[in-house]
């Protein structure tokens, strides 16, 4: 056995080492060139495996290849293992891979600690890079990736040309940029039967970075396809982001879920944001868009411009203005089928300032309508306010309820306000309107014109006068049927002017107007009071008793008929005795007479003449809560009419240097029956006295004052109302006649 | 029927009692003028009863008081004055003078229309008889109050009535500058 053993590996020696030495022996013919040749094709050829195995027609598996190491032009790899022709066509594992091309112009260098080639009659050719990093060099651009996995298929099935990488980055650098675009899994499909150039991307980032510009997008998911005809740029990102930096400009948009779609069968440029933050910014202003769900949605001829937002806002800063627009539930339409400019914002608020002012809309519910033909300029607010303030002028409108048509099939400028309010205030004006309901109805088919107010408060006050009317009910009706016709209840008028307040108080009161009586008017427990500001006594003089006043009573004021009808003085008296200083405003302290200092300062009762108790608005679209008032004795109102005990402040009949002011000359002794000039139902009582006196105590106004011409126009003339009635005498008589000779 | 008769009987009488009591007033202001020489020129004594004035067109067969006012009940009741304007034939001053174009119980202004430039006619106060000569006639909208802003040199006289007939749409403005 021990002999057996022996002969077997000597035989083996003696065999191999034949085999080993005899090519040695058998190149006595061949010339040193010759063999120089042979060697130099050795040297170029690579280093023979250590190990290299070939097996052909393998069962099931076909020709094996095995090589350690391998070495072919321009690769080396420590293994190579090569399956083909048998369950798949070709089948190349590279372990540690080493693959070089140096052309003219390109140096690519990729190394990986295994690469596998497959390629089957399903997949095609498919190429797995693990863990693999290649360079590139070409002319003036470098490029480096690195994956741990690559996977890249020419023509797979469905997807057809795509690459994934796993744990991938590529940095490229140029002479003009740099760009970094990596991820952990980045998927690129060329073409799909739908799509192409699709990209999905997880902790994707892609950053693009030249000498004036910046780049950066990135995301936890980012998905990008392009399906022409379906959805062309379409983007869909999850904890997206997209930044681009300018050298005067910064652009950023993003969020947790952010989705765009340039173009779609039905939608252009439609975007849907969660949670999403868009800010723009210029060297002229910036932009910040943000909101919990932004939708903005372009389908043209269905909804051009539409933009959803919950918990949206929106903001613009300008050089010279800022507005920021925001609300829990903001939509918007800018154009649709039936809708023009439709805005409709829960728990909404709008601001705008520029250097002329500032403008806040607010509201629990606002909605601002437009369907041309149907409802032009419809506004409907809950709890609304709207606020306006100028460098000169302020206005406030709001309510409970607000709803305003400018123009609809059946009605024209119709308002209805419930616990509404609106004030006005300019320089040389303000006005207050306010009520529980608060309706103006105009243009009503047979009706006319329809107002109703309830607990309403209306007021009025220009330079020299003032106007009040609230009640418990006011309606008012101007139509084809009743004319100028009103019925109020429980209403209190108020007319104050230079030379007093006119007051009117009625339980109930109707007026009609109709086409022959004319005006009829009835007023139930009705009230009427005049309380004269100054009165001046032709004797009384600075430093005289004012009790020589021959028209100076005790409470200061003088009742029309007190002096039948004269103004407190006679023509002759008034050239003798121009006006005088009746008060001295800085000291008064709102009783009815300064006793002992020879002026007669009678006041109003200040309980009539209360002070308008206004909210204004400030600029952040609050009231006035330090005093709560309407200050029209400040800086900007120097001809306030009240004071601030809340009576009505004296008119200044001298200068400061104590010259009479002219203005002042007639206004202050003269009997106030100017009144009757500005308000028709004070007319009822004094008019017809001397109205052309009281008419030199103001400069002329002519068409200043007037809003109208006269309306002097009226169906009915002689003629025609005789016509009229002759035609239903004649029509009577014959009625009557047929009458008769059908009963016989 | 009876009802217009009898309006229309009211109203001219009235009218023509106004014209006796302007007249009336007139001697008395005059006597008042001669003892109050400081009366302003051309303002009503108070005791006027609130008329301005007499109003003469012979082209158009109008004579009527003016009375103070152009509100409704007042141009019910005849010719009225726009109220705040300037006193009558001051110069650089503007007044106007309004009246139904057609009405149940009156004619008023109800053939403005017929007036021409050119045409004089006459307008009388307290202070005397002013003479007007018309240079313009105008349809305006009830809006366009500036037509009754003054102009420089004339003291404008302004008639105000509806146009067209039985309609508020316009209004025709006659309007002439003092001539005497």
């Amino acid at each position: 056995m021990k002999t057996n053993w022996m002969k077997q590996v000597g035989i083996t020696f003696v065999v191999g080492a034949s085999i080993y030495l005899f090519p040695s022996a058998g190149q006595a013919n061949e010339t040193d060139e010759s063999t120089d040749t042979a060697l130099e094709v050795n040297d170029q050829n690579e280093a023979k495996p250590l190990l290299d195995v070939h097996l052909e027609d393998v069962p099931v598996v076909g020709d094996v290849k095995v090589q350690i190491p391998s070495s072919e032009t321009g690769e080396q790899s420590v293994a190579k293992v090569q399956v083909s022709e048998g369950i798949v066509d070709n089948l190349e594992v590279d372990v540690a891979p080493v693959k070089k091309v140096d052309q003219q112009e390109t140096t690519q260098e990729k190394k990986a600690v295994a690469t596998v080639n497959l390629s089957t009659p399903v997949t095609d050719d498919v190429e797995i890079d693990v863990i693999a990093e290649e360079k590139t060099q070409q002319l003036d651009t470098s490029e480096t990736s690195t994956a741990i996995t690559n996977v890249t298929a020419d023509d797979l099935p469905i997807v057809g040309e795509t690459e994934v990488g796993i744990a991938e980055k590529k940095h490229q650098t140029t002479d003009e940029a740099t760009s970094y675009d990596g991820g952990v899994v980045e998927a690129n499909i060329e073409k799909v039967p739908v799509a192409e150039e699709t990209h999905v991307g997880v902790l994707d980032k892609h950053v693009e970075k030249t000498d004036d510009s910046y780049t950066e997008k990135g995301g936890v998911v980012q998905a990008d396809l392009e399906a022409p005809g379906l959805l062309d740029d379409t983007h869909v990102g999850i904890l997206d982001s997209h930044v681009v930096k300018g050298e005067d400009s910064y652009i950023y948009n993003g969020g947790v879920i952010e989705a765009t779609i340039e173009k779609a069968p039905v939608l252009d440029e439609t975007h849907v944001g969660v949670l999403d933050q868009h800010v723009k910014q210029t060297e002229d202003g910036i932009t910040i868009d943000r909101g919990v769900i932004e939708a903005d949605v372009a389908a043209p001829s269905l909804l051009d411009d539409t933009h959803v937002g919950v918990l949206d806002s929106h903001v613009v800063k300008a050089e010279n203005s800022s507005s920021f627009d925001r609300g829990i539930v903001e939509a918007s339409i800018e154009k649709a089928p039936i809708l023009d400019e439709t805005h409709v914002g829960v728990l909404d608020q709008y601001v705008k300032q520029t250097e002329d002012g500032i403008t806040i809309d607010r509201g629990v519910v606002e909605a601002d309508v437009a369907a041309p033909g149907l409802l032009d300029d419809t506004h409907v607010g809950v709890l609304d306010s709207h606020v306006v303030k100028a460098e000169n002028s302020s206005s406030f409108d709001g309510g409970i309820v607000e709803a305003s048509i400018e123009k609809a099939p059946i009605l024209d400028e119709t308002h209805v306000g419930v616990l509404d309010q609106h004030v006005k205030k300019d320089e040389d004006s303000f006005s207050l309107d306010q009520g529980i309901v608060n309706t103006i109805v105009t243009n009503l088919p047979i009706v006319g014109d329809l107002s109703i107010g309830v607990l309403d408060y209306h007021e009025r006050v220009m330079e020299n006068q003032s106007s009040l009317s609230t009640g418990l009910a006011q309606i008012g009706l101007n139509g084809t049927l009743l004319k100028d016709t009103a019925v109020n209840i429980l209403r209190k008028q108020e007319q104050t002017t230079e030379d007093g307040t006119y007051t009117k108080q009625s339980g109930i009161t109707l007026g009609v107007t109709l086409p022959i009586l004319g005006e009829v008017q009835a007023d139930i427990l009705s009230n009427e009071t005049f309380t004269s500001i100054a009165i001046v006594s032709p004797t009384t003089q600075p430093g005289t008793n004012p009790d020589e006043s021959p028209n100076d009573d005790s409470n200061g004021t003088t009742e029309p008929d007190d002096n039948d009808g004269q103004p407190g003085t006679s023509p002759e008296d008034r050239d003798e005795n121009p006006a005088l200083p009746v008060v001295d405003n800085e000291e008064n302290d709102g009783t009815n007479s300064n006793e002992g200092n020879g002026e007669t300062t009678p006041i109003p009762d200040s309980n009539d003449t209360t002070p308008p108790i206004v909210d204004v608005p400030e600029e952040n679209g609050n009231s006035n809560q330090e005093n709560n008032n309407f200050d029209w004795n400040s800086e900007e109102q120097p001809n306030g009419m009240w004071e601030d005990n809340g009576s009505v402040k004296q008119p200044n009949a001298y200068n400061s240097d104590g010259s009479v002011n002219p203005n002042h000359m007639y206004a202050a002794g003269w009997l106030a029956q100017t009144l009757a000039k500005h308000n028709q139902l004070f007319k009822a009582n004094i008019v017809g006295t001397n109205d052309r006196y009281n008419q030199l105590a103001g400069q002329p106004i002519a068409s200043n004052s007037l809003e109208r011409l006269p309306t002097t126009g009226g169906f009915l003339n002689p003629a025609l109302t005789a016509t009229l009635a002759l035609i239903l005498i004649i029509g009577g008589f014959t009625a009557r006649k047929w009458a008769l000779n059908k009963n016989e | 029927m009876l009802l217009l008769v009898s309006g229309m009987h009211s109203n001219k009488k009235q009218q023509s009692e106004r014209l006796n009591a302007f007249a009336a007033m007139k001697v008395e202001a005059a006597n008042s003028s001669e003892i109050h020489p400081a009366l302003p020129n051309g303002t009503l004594d108070p005791k006027s009863g609130g008329i301005e004035g007499i109003l003469d067109i012979p082209q158009i067969d109008l004579e009527a008081p003016v009375l103070l006012g152009a509100d409704e009940q007042t141009l019910s009741e005849g010719l009225g004055t726009i109220e705040n304007m300037d006193q009558p034939g001051v110069i650089d001053g503007s007044y106007a003078i309004a009246g139904h174009q057609s009405h149940v119980f009156g004619k008023y202004f109800n053939r403005l229309h017929e007036m021409e430039a050119g045409q004089e006619f006459t307008y009388e106060t307290l202070d005397g008889i002013q003479r007007y000569k018309v240079f313009d006639i105008q349809i305006v909208k009830p809006e366009q109050v500036e037509i009754l802003d003054s102009q420089n040199g004339i003291a404008l006289l302004s008639l105000i009535t509806c146009y067209p007939e039985r309609s508020n749409e316009y209004r025709l403005i006659v309007q002439a500058k003092r001539i005497q």
